[in-house]
């Protein structure tokens, strides 16, 4: 298989290795897919990336870039870049951005200003394209960094947190962008908090945690993988008040709670739904709802970082 | 290439942004513009040769100053250099030291004199015999006016009767002092030949000094035969527009290119320039080199303004202005690496314009004071360790003072052109940027 990404034992320690920002690091990325890189704050996310384009020099490990060692300037040559939380410099206008950064990347004349007058109206920006880049609201400043990262038709896309501080609309019509990439053949590589986001636009995820790989795959692989493919069923039921002998029951039962205006038990699989019925109908409690919930990607994220949260608790012990 | 030219043109865009760059184009052109819309010819029309019979003026000016005509200021940089090349400079060392001698001589006199004083009290009844002859000279005084007034002849009298007393309370007072003024004519006698040998010695440096520069003078002036009066007029003016506009640089530099640097690595910005298929050594040179190239750019359009201006105003088309611009270049260059080096060491634009001025201004004037200043003053020049040390500061220390010397003497069409500190800078141009590369390419943003 070819990969637009791919790394080797990939380390990256600070402070003479007191620090461990990324642990031996195997990951690949099959070209032509949306990959979503998704983890805890500062699981070594923006580290990995930032390593691959050189930003941070790892300390031991291999690593391509559209199969080019990443120790070289060429392969970034068909590499975009949105990186976290930039800071574009304040007197550039939107279309000066796009000219500094398309020149950079060797685009010059009038492809150059095709791609930006391009760019610019993907994003949805031409119209404030001579608008000073101080001026933007912060996801005004996203779309055009979106576009200055496409300037030169990259094969491999690198998005850190790429829809943050965008509305709702423009996050829809940014994964508008990214998908029109990836229909063209774009790898796109996706760093994200937003795991419904991720969930929508990629078909292929790793979860990073402590600057380790821990599971990688399909979106369908990783649910499946975590959760058992198992979906879950709310119960919901009224009642005014839940005396200590139906709590202790109902406990023993599956988790419950309070939720607005009634309360919700949440049964993993459809096994315990006959006792729960059953103790509901004896206690003449009222059961207004029985939803079944889908496994999805957040639920396989919170399990599989639960899971290791419990370790690493249990290991400390 | 592309991406190296993309970073100058950002590093413009940036300094367009910035008031103090600006304002520094502004004062180059507008001093520019003073030196060669001001400028004139002045033609004597009193019989002189064709060599003596133009010179640059003020246009404000109704005919050169004599003591401030540009020729004479030209002569006597040139003198200075020759002065200090032939080692004349020495021989006045000399005599000063002499003189401080002599005057070291006289202190210890005056101070045992002064003791003495002291000793016998001579204070008090100088004080008192000067009180007394006051008095004495109010009454006088008071005869005179009385006489004047034709005042009758018991209170003139009177008067006399006091003044009479006054002079017998004098007389007593008087004796003492000549007793005790004869108690000090021995240290007297002695601080007399010290006198003389100190106006002697004075007189002897004050003619050396004359007899060197008109040694120097007239050396010039053999040596410059055959250049014109114009031409050492057009000279003096370029070199003093040179200094002008290399300490007008240097002050506005600092100001417009500390933050270069400090926003280039920016958190949040370095990283999308990275990202591109650009060497840290492109970025790193591209930054470097913008900014310098921003200001070349600026000096050579002040250059050229002043070459083709005054080419048009005296006739003279003098070519050799144009090698005093790598010279400024250089110190630009040096303080540009000084500031780059702090902005990338700190990430800090606010501490890299301080350091710029703080070196400028303060370090480069105390390494001028002791490199140029110390070897020269006789308390200093004793002691040998302080002349050692400013050898040893000016062989390795950047110093733009002499740098500036240097740019100003290569306008001039006589080799008063001195290397070394040229040579010095080029040797902490090169390890300042080294070193600030390293740091670059070694950062992890």
């Amino acid at each position: 298989m070819d990969f637009a990404l791919e790394t080797k034992g990939l380390t990256k320690t600070y402070k003479r290795g007191r620090i461990q920002a990324l642990k031996a690091l195997d990951l690949q990325v099959p070209k032509g897919c949306a990959f979503g890189l998704l983890g805890p704050n500062g699981a070594g996310k923006s580290t990995l990336v930032k390593t691959l384009l050189g930003i941070v020099r790892a300390t031991s490990g291999s690593a391509t870039l559209l199969g080019v060692d990443y120790r070289k300037v060429d392969s970034r040559r068909s590499v975009g870049y949105l990186p976290e939380g930039h800071r574009f410099p304040s007197y550039l206008t939107g279309r000066t951005l796009c000219d500094y950064f398309g020149k950079l990347s060797g685009l010059r004349g009038d492809e150059l200003k095709r791609q930006i007058d391009e760019k610019l109206e993907w994003v949805g920006m031409k119209e404030w394209a001579d608008t000073k880049v101080s001026k933007y609201s912060k996801g005004m400043a996203q779309r055009v960094g979106l576009a200055q990262a496409m300037l030169g038709n990259p094969q491999l896309l690198l998005l850190d947190e790429p829809t943050d501080g965008v509305d709702p609309v423009g996050r829809m019509e940014l994964r508008q962008v990214i998908k029109r990439q990836r229909e063209k053949g774009v790898t796109v590589f996706f760093n994200s908090h937003l795991l419904s986001e991720v969930e929508q636009v990629c078909d292929r995820v790793a979860i990073m945690h402590h600057g380790a790989i821990l599971h990688q795959g399909t979106v369908k692989e990783l649910i499946q993988n975590i959760t058992g493919g198992q979906g879950t069923l709310h119960v919901r039921f009224a009642v005014s008040r839940v005396d200590e002998a139906l709590a202790q029951k109902l406990g023993t039962i599956a988790p419950w709670g309070q939720v607005d205006g009634g309360f919700m038990m949440t049964l993993t699989g459809a096994q315990g739904i006959t006792p729960v019925v059953d103790l509901l109908r004896e206690q003449k409690i009222e059961i207004f709802a029985i939803e079944p919930q889908h496994a999805n990607l957040e639920e396989a994220f919170i399990q599989l970082i639960g899971r290791q949260a419990n370790k690493s608790v249990g290991g400390t012990h | 290439m592309q991406a190296f030219l993309a970073i100058v043109q950002d590093t413009w865009r940036q300094s367009k942004q910035q008031w103090v760059f600006l304002i520094l184009l502004v004062m180059l052109g507008s001093v520019t513009g003073l030196f060669c819309a001001g400028t004139k010819v002045y033609r004597h029309n009193d019989g002189s040769d064709e060599k003596h019979a133009q010179t640059l003026i003020w246009r404000w000016q109704d005919k050169p100053d004599e003591k401030m005509a540009r020729e004479d200021g030209w002569e006597g940089i040139y003198a200075n250099h020759i002065s200090k090349q032939q080692g004349r400079d020495e021989l006045l060392l000399e005599a000063d030291k002499k003189v401080n001698e002599i005057e070291e001589d006289a202190l210890v006199l005056k101070q045992e004199w002064m003791a003495r004083r002291r000793e016998i009290g001579i204070d008090p009844v100088e004080a008192r015999f000067a009180a007394l002859q006051r008095e004495r000279a109010a009454i006088q005084e008071e005869l005179t006016q009385a006489k004047k007034d034709n005042a009758p002849e018991d209170r003139l009298k009177a008067i006399q009767d006091r003044l009479d007393a006054k002079s017998s309370e004098i007389a007593p007072v008087e004796t003492k002092l000549n007793e005790l003024n004869l108690q000090l004519s021995e240290i007297d006698q002695r601080y007399k030949p010290v006198a003389q040998r100190l106006a002697d010695a004075e007189k002897a440096k004050s003619d050396l000094s004359l007899r060197l520069m008109k040694e120097a003078r007239e050396e010039v002036k053999r040596r410059s035969a055959d250049i014109s009066d114009l031409q050492k007029a057009l000279e003096a003016t370029l070199m003093d527009l040179t200094t002008f506009l290399t300490v007008l640089t240097m002050l506005g530099f600092i100001a417009a290119s500390s933050g270069y640097f400090p926003g280039l690595i920016a958190q949040g910005s370095v990283d999308s320039v990275l990202s591109r298929p650009v060497s840290r050594l492109q970025v790193f040179l591209g930054k470097y080199v913008g900014g310098l190239a921003l200001i070349s750019a600026a000096l050579f359009a002040c250059w050229l303004a002043t070459f083709v201006s005054m080419g048009a105003i005296s006739g003279v088309w003098h070519w050799r202005f144009f090698s005093a611009l790598p010279m400024t270049l250089l110190s630009v260059a040096l303080l540009y690496a000084i500031v780059a080096w702090v902005g990338l060491m700190t990430r800090s634009a606010t501490l890299a314009l301080v350091t710029g001025y703080f070196f400028y201004l303060v370090v480069d004037t105390a390494v001028s004071v002791m490199i140029q200043l110390a070897p020269m003053m006789p308390l200093f020049s004793d002691m040998k360790w302080i002349v050692t040390l400013a050898e040893i500061i000016k062989a390795t220390f950047p110093n733009f003072a002499l740098m500036r010397a240097s740019a100003v003497a290569s306008v001039a069409n006589v080799p008063i052109f001195e290397w070394q500190p040229i040579l010095v800078a080029f040797v902490w141009l090169g390890l300042l940027l080294y070193t600030s590369y390293s740091r670059f390419r070694r950062t992890d943003f």
